[in-house]
């Protein structure tokens, strides 16, 4: 008989213990690997937003509420973004680019339609929005007179082309062409776009704005803010702190926070993983009896902690890849992780609080759930590792180097 | 002639209870011994000593020339397995082995060069006593005087210079308590092993070359 023979013997005999330790770390590696594909899908959808606009973080400021929603106004309640505060943002340590922009609503009694000003830089600027363009010509800002960019859905639902024009606070603007702007987390979307300097002249012109604020030709309501993602968090709390309460500030890590409650079992992965290691060297102290046999025919220590580890790496190996098996299964099975979000009012581009708007707030963020296999292969090696290293501890816990207790009869 | 165990001044204590005080005595080899007394004597307490499974609060134990004492676990393992065969009363089988297997459980990490030497050994004393029939079958299979017959086969599997018995039919009845004795003495006889048997039963200890009475921690030799 080798030892083999033996380890065979005690896994097809233990067979409700083995089936238990192997369900068990297939268990574990599984929820690992698939709640790491979902984690990571569900980061990738939502850094859709803010990938959309080419920024990491978006930066506004809670404002007043005009006293008259008439012509153009900041969406309710957007403030002025002081320029001073904008240069200090600037030079915040890792933030590396900044675009800003001036977000307006056009309000009639029969008509509504949404109007961003960006800038001629950047990816969140004009070359980001000449990049979505689907007929005419891009949107230039040296052209004069000053020309506009039309959204797609807006110009085909209001029988808009490039060549035609379009009227804002009187002043009428040719359409150099229409841009698909992007339907899925899309939270810079506007019916009509403008270079910065126009939208910043319109808004400083406009009534119920310098009735709030002292707008000026060079201020802005909106920050696109690149940032090193190293500094992610601290660039993102250094505006909270610098703006105060009235911050309102749109990042991954913000976002996330909406999200929370999936990561719930994420974070019980812990009292899974304790409760395995607790099942295994129980089972292996169910065995006291045994083990001491074993010593008392001749078997060392080393020996039969050798033995205990084969079992158990045996064992984990193979619930390992059983895990690794099912989380592939289910990942094909899911495919997409869809995460359904209400986009609150400062990152939504229609005045969702007028009655006569039907425009719906939720949107559906998608992005494709993938193996993790960095994540896969390690899950299998720790969980195996970890088995391993319980049958070791335990073993030598148990193997004792008087087991007489264990061999005495009652 | 030789001794195969020898004894000198062994003591052992649990906590403030003195378990067996100040024994010394010799056991010749080749030669059947009884170590009789009653429940709770230390009999058992002895025969742990005696197999290295338990170590002594003081004193020591010889085993075929060899010092127990100041040996590494892994030493005691080595004698275990080279010098000494120990049949338990309550069979302690392997239950996820057939017989053939656990008998041949001591010698699972030797050469597989010898591993067929081995298994014919097995085979051969299955058959001696008189479980030839039964090689592949599990101890849950068996009866418990078919148990004790596999584990005195497991306990000769190396030739052991000594085997130690730790009442060895205490649970059997009578009849098949006597076919197991009888299986004990002929073959370890036949393989020149010195057998000590720890009993209460008297008359088990009464085929014995050797008598020794352990009665509240001390030994007197009784043989005639």
């Amino acid at each position: 008989m080798s030892r083999l023979h033996y380890l065979k013997q005690e896994l097809y005999y233990r067979f409700g213990r083995s089936t238990v330790t192997l369900v068990s770390v297939s268990l574990v590696v599984f929820m690992a690997v698939t709640l790491t594909a979902i984690s990571n899908a569900s980061s990738d959808a939502l850094r859709l937003p803010l990938e959309n606009v080419g920024a990491d973080i978006v930066v506004q400021l809670s404002g007043d509420i005009p006293k008259k929603l008439e012509g153009l106004v900041f969406p309710h309640p957007t403030a002025q973004l002081p320029a001073d505060a904008v240069e200090r943002i600037r030079n915040l340590p890792g933030v590396i680019r900044t675009t800003g922009a001036v977000f307006l609503w056009d309000l009639s009694p029969n008509k509504f339609q949404s109007l961003l000003g960006v800038d001629s830089k950047g990816t969140s600027g004009i070359p980001g929005l000449n990049s979505q363009l689907i007929s005419g010509k891009p949107l230039d800002p040296k052209v004069l007179p000053v020309e506009a960019l039309v959204d797609g859905d807006f110009a085909s639902k209001n029988k808009l082309k490039a060549g035609y024009q379009i009227e804002l606070q009187g002043k009428s603007y040719r359409i150099s062409g229409t841009v698909d702007t992007p339907k899925s987390g899309n939270i810079m979307r506007a019916d009509i776009y403008l270079p910065l300097a126009e939208a910043q002249l319109l808004a400083s012109n406009a009534p119920w704005i310098i009735d709030l604020y002292p707008f000026t030709k060079t201020d802005v309501n909106l920050l696109f803010l690149e940032v090193d993602q190293r500094h992610l968090g601290t660039v993102t709390s250094s505006v909270e702190k610098m703006l105060g309460e009235k911050a309102i500030v749109s990042s991954e890590i913000s976002i996330q926070e909406e999200l929370e409650d999936l990561m719930f079992l994420s974070d019980q992965m812990s009292v899974i993983f304790t409760a395995v290691v607790a099942l295994l060297a129980s089972a292996i102290s169910e065995r006291s009896r045994d083990l001491a046999v074993l010593q008392a025919v001749g078997w060392t220590r080393p020996q039969i902690i050798s033995q205990l580890s084969l079992e158990t790496a045996i064992l984990s190996g193979v619930g390992g890849l059983l895990g690794l098996l099912f989380s592939w299964l289910g990942i094909a099975l899911i495919g997409d992780v869809e995460l359904a979000m209400e986009l609150s009012w400062e990152i939504s581009p229609s005045p969702h609080f007028l009655p006569e708007t039907d425009f719906d707030r939720t949107r559906m963020l998608v992005a494709p759930i993938q193996m993790p296999m960095l994540t896969s292969a390690l899950a299998w090696f720790l969980a195996v590792l970890t088995a391993v290293s319980t049958a070791v501890l335990a073993g030598f816990k148990m193997v004792r180097p008087y087991p007489w207790r264990w061999l005495a009869e009652e | 002639m030789s001794n195969a165990v020898q004894v000198t001044n062994l003591s052992k204590q649990f906590n403030t209870v003195s378990v067996l005080r100040d024994l010394s005595f010799t056991i010749p080899a080749g030669k059947m011994s009884a170590i009789v007394g009653r429940s709770g004597s230390g009999k058992s307490t002895l025969l742990s000593l005696l197999s290295g499974l338990d170590s002594p609060s003081s004193g020591s134990v010889s085993i075929d020339g060899v010092e127990l004492a100041g040996l590494s676990e892994s030493e005691l393992a080595k004698i275990r397995r080279d010098r000494i065969g120990i049949v338990f009363q309550g069979f302690h089988l392997i239950p996820s082995l057939d017989a053939l297997a656990n008998v041949l459980l001591p010698v699972a990490f030797e050469e597989k060069t010898k591993q067929a030497g081995h298994i014919d050994l097995a085979k051969r004393l299955l058959e001696e006593v008189e479980l030839g029939h039964r090689l592949n079958h599990r101890p849950a299979q068996l009866s418990g005087g078919e148990q004790q017959r596999v584990a005195i086969a497991r306990s000769l599997i190396h030739r052991p210079r000594v085997l130690l018995a730790d009442e060895p039919t205490g649970n059997l009845d009578e009849s098949t308590g006597k076919t197991v004795l009888s299986l004990l003495r002929k073959i370890s006889q036949e393989y020149g092993t010195t057998l000590v048997v720890v009993t209460h039963d008297t008359e088990i200890a009464q085929q014995a070359e050797q008598r020794l009475h352990l009665s509240n921690g001390e030994i007197s030799d009784e043989t005639n």
